[in-house]
């Protein structure tokens, strides 16, 4: 009895001085951490310390600022991320923060539900632009990964059923030129990154393939491609928190002809290629396509055919264009998040047989997009 | 701050052990009543203010009342109705003003604007803490504090402020002078605050999380079965999250060497809506039952007069919950569901098998939990109806997702929502491997961390400004 009674005292100390331990180690150790201002697996500058003002203590929001600071900060933060995530798999869930953990190490982010009425909403918004300049558009909504490698998803992985949106939307646009890619897209193995969002060279040239069918109704060049990083680890790989995932390639995609092209961006800063090699030195390598996301782009290309194309799009166009720029003399870019003025003053009057009119955007951006109506 | 928080685990909570246990006993009501007045002041600091002014009233008319109590019965029902008044003004004004000046405004009486003020935190559970201290005296159910700083400390202390267990200052008279904080009481409360940690961070966050995803489908996704999954994960989070916090008080307050009441007893294993709300929220309940139901007669003066009591409590349970019609219309449901049970339903029930009692209290509670969690009316039907029928199906591929990836959750939940995981977890010291217990503690902590730091996770997709 004694004996058992001294066991249990012992036990009731262990338990006590691992708890004291456990927050004031952590506590201890935190303090003198060394502090980052950036997060690469978050791609954010992390939350500097807050004013210290009497101000912003007593009346402005030091309280929760000073949380935030804490909790950017925190000790080992990435590695308590993974274990959290790795905590829920071993719990037997199937997807964490919005990610579905898929096989063959992809990782697809969930398309679990949809605003039908915003969708509505962007049709409208296409219509009326169509109609203001007399002018058909070519509309190439892409599927998201959820729909493209759904045969790697986890069983009961729900999403949206892509197939039937993309009819309905097709339907409502009848009038438009609608390039549904769908079925193509199922033909190749991998159209997607593993680790981000975006389609890949796979997927772009697929759908490159198919507007020469259907838009250009010609010929599709021919393209090959240089392996130019093994270390892009993509959107949801970050957002996953399943940092145990391997990292994707980039390729340059380089065309059997190479024609000189010219970009120019908003700012006036002027390119002689569509790849930007120093950004494959940082976390969002997807960047090195087009510069990543920018207002305004324009590419001049040494096919002096006289076509030109407008393409209104999200970053899903981004790994298209040196597909399609190919095809066109002139190409002039438009990301609505970013360009606030008429794009209809771009259609130049004389040229309208020889432009063409694309949007592009990511499935499901499409769908959430508040950005489409400042189309003009 | 809240004790499921990084500033709260790594930096005040281990400052204040630190400096709680170097000062001497003397010293520690001080030292509790100025870390918890930090601890209120941290959200809005100007609100200390009101704390302060409620902690000087309460205590001056304590003494008043103390002092009048058997001398001048009059003079001491007057010093209590006064501090009573000035307690549910401050209740009043802050929670409920813009709640009437909204609903006057409806009605097209325009007199009055609502004024935004944000809700100093804890405000319904320390005023009645606060009240039940002049109104025990007076009843000389307890005496007058002498020292302003001790009952200062009793008011504010922060293992309860924020979310109960409402501690009546009779309870705890005797801890503030003299009370032990020893080993043994400290490893209790190590115990109980990590299982509360857990609660509230590894399951309720969790189930929150899947009854917000339920939530956010559209109509061509919604499904009867996913309805009822999902009200079935509030129900988790709610409990958990309540009663993790109650745990979390009672735990803190171990450490510190006080001794609070329970506030729950597995309510979800309750066999009658009267049985759920002996083991939900106890002290609030005690507080209705002692303060409101029986001095406004009790079962005391013939059924009709019980009857229009028990509404009366429950009106206000309601309403306490929050200034919303959705909470009002909650207290009513359970009260007419308990005025049918003690008019006739509780002795059939005793009659019934026991699955029977437990599936139709859970329905509802399931129903009632539904009105609790959407204040838009319009939402309450929308959802009602979902469960009962008007969904685009009965199951679906989203009910199966929500079924294997929580599977595990679901289960675990369920389970501690009895005693099961309790005695096993005393079974533990009995065992012969001595390191299970700690080992145990250490992991859930490093878990309920992991979950925290998680949720501060916050990845940009697209670029960066």
């Amino acid at each position: 009895m004694k004996k058992t009674d001294q066991k249990q005292k012992q036990i009731r100390m262990v338990v006590t001085g691992v708890f004291c331990l456990f927050i004031f180690a952590l506590s201890v150790a935190n303090l003198f951490a060394p502090k980052k201002d950036f997060s690469e697996n978050e791609n954010r500058m992390l939350s500097p310390f807050p004013s210290l003002s009497a101000r912003n203590i007593l009346l402005g929001d030091f309280d929760t600022e000073f949380e935030t600071w804490f909790a950017d900060h925190f000790i080992g933060r990435d590695d308590w991320i993974m274990r959290k995530a790795s905590l829920r798999t071993d719990f037997g869930a199937i997807d964490n923060n919005g990610v579905w953990l898929c096989r063959d190490h992809r990782l697809v982010s969930q398309f679990l539900t949809c605003d039908y009425e915003n969708v509505e909403k962007n049709i409208s918004y296409l219509q009326e632009f169509s109609e203001e300049n007399d002018m058909t558009l070519n509309i190439l909504l892409v599927p998201t990964a959820a729909y493209g490698e759904k045969k790697y998803l986890p069983l009961a992985a729900a999403n949206v059923d892509e197939k039937a949106l993309l009819e309905r939307i097709g339907e409502s646009l009848g009038n438009q030129n609608f390039i549904d890619i769908s079925d193509d897209l199922l033909s190749v193995n991998d159209a997607y990154f593993r680790t981000d969002h975006h389609w890949n060279e796979k997927g772009a040239l697929i759908a490159y393939q198919v507007i020469c069918k259907e838009v250009l109704g010609r010929k599709p060049e021919n393209f090959t491609y240089e392996d130019v990083s093994d270390s892009f680890r993509g959107s949801m790989y970050s957002r996953s928190g399943a940092f145990w995932t391997p990292a994707d390639s980039i390729y340059r995609i380089i065309p059997e002809y190479d024609i000189p092209v010219t970009v120019t961006f908003e700012d006036g800063r002027v390119m002689d290629t569509m790849f930007v090699d120093e950004h494959l030195q940082e976390k969002d390598q997807y960047t090195y396509y087009l510069d990543g996301n920018h207002g305004y782009v324009n590419i001049k290309t040494g096919n002096a055919n006289g076509r030109k194309a407008i393409v209104v799009k999200d970053s899903f166009a981004h790994i298209l264009l040196p597909y399609l720029a190919q095809e066109y003399e002139e190409v002039e870019v438009f990301d609505l998040r970013y360009y606030t003025e008429s794009i209809s003053e771009h259609i130049d009057e004389e040229n309208r047989e020889k432009t063409d009119i694309y949007v592009i955007y990511g499935l499901d951006t499409f769908c959430s997009d508040n950005y489409l109506s400042i189309f003009w | 701050m809240v004790f499921s928080s990084l500033t709260f685990l790594f930096a005040y909570l281990p400052a204040v052990l630190a400096v709680y246990f170097l000062v001497p006993f003397r010293f520690r009501n001080l030292v509790l009543l100025v870390v918890s007045l930090f601890f209120y002041g941290w959200g809005e600091p100007v609100y200390i203010l009101v704390m302060i002014f409620s902690i000087l009233f309460n205590w001056v008319f304590g003494r008043l009342i103390g002092q009048y109590r058997d001398s001048d019965r009059k003079k001491a029902q007057t010093c209590l109705a006064i501090c009573i008044a000035l307690n549910l003004l401050l209740l009043g004004f802050f929670k409920y003003f813009d709640f009437l000046a909204d609903n006057l405004n409806a009605l097209g009486i325009m007199f009055l604007k609502p004024l935004h003020l944000g809700l100093p935190i804890g405000i319904s559970f320390y005023t009645f803490q606060a009240m039940s201290y002049p109104i025990d005296i007076y009843r000389h159910d307890t005496n007058p504090q002498p020292s302003p700083v001790s009952f200062g400390a009793y008011v504010t202390m922060f293992p309860q402020l924020i979310a109960g267990p409402i501690v009546r200052y009779r309870d705890i008279a005797d801890m503030l002078e003299n009370r032990r904080e020893t080993v043994d009481k400290f490893y209790e409360g190590v115990i109980r605050f990590v299982t509360g940690l857990a609660k509230k961070v590894l399951l309720a966050n969790s189930a929150g999380l899947v009854f917000d995803t339920v939530n956010s489908l559209s109509f061509e996704q919604s499904s009867v079965l996913t309805a009822w999954l999902g009200i079935i994960f509030y129900a988790f989070q709610i409990y958990f999250d309540f009663s993790g916090y109650s745990d979390m008080a009672i735990g803190l307050g171990k450490m510190l060497g006080f001794d609070f009441l329970e506030n729950f007893n597995y309510p979800y294993t309750a066999r009658s809506i009267t049985d759920f709300w002996r083991r939900w929220h106890m002290s609030l309940s005690t507080w209705f039952r002692d303060y409101v139901y029986i001095p406004l007669g009790g079962n005391r003066r013939g059924l009709a007069r019980q009857l229009i009591n028990i509404m009366i409590v429950w009106l206000l349970t309601g309403f306490w919950h929050g200034a919303s019609w959705n909470f009002v219309l909650w207290g009513v449901l359970y009260g007419a569901v308990l005025i049918i049970e003690k008019l006739f339903l509780l002795k059939q029930l005793e009659k019934a098998p026991g699955w029977l009692c437990h599936v139709y209290t859970m329905i509802i509670v399931l129903i009632a939990w539904v009105l609790f969690a959407f204040t838009d009316f319009s939402d309450v039907l929308n959802y009602l109806g979902m469960m009962f029928g008007h969904a685009s199906a009965f199951a679906n591929i989203y009910t199966l997702y929500f079924l294997r990836s929580h599977l595990a959750l679901l289960i675990i939940c369920a389970l501690a929502c009895t005693p099961v995981a309790k005695s096993r977890f005393n079974f533990l010291k009995d065992r012969s491997f001595a390191l299970a217990q700690p080992l145990l503690v250490l992991l859930v902590l490093a878990a309920c961390t992991a979950f925290i730091v998680d949720a501060s996770y916050n990845p940009f997709l697209y670029f960066r400004f």
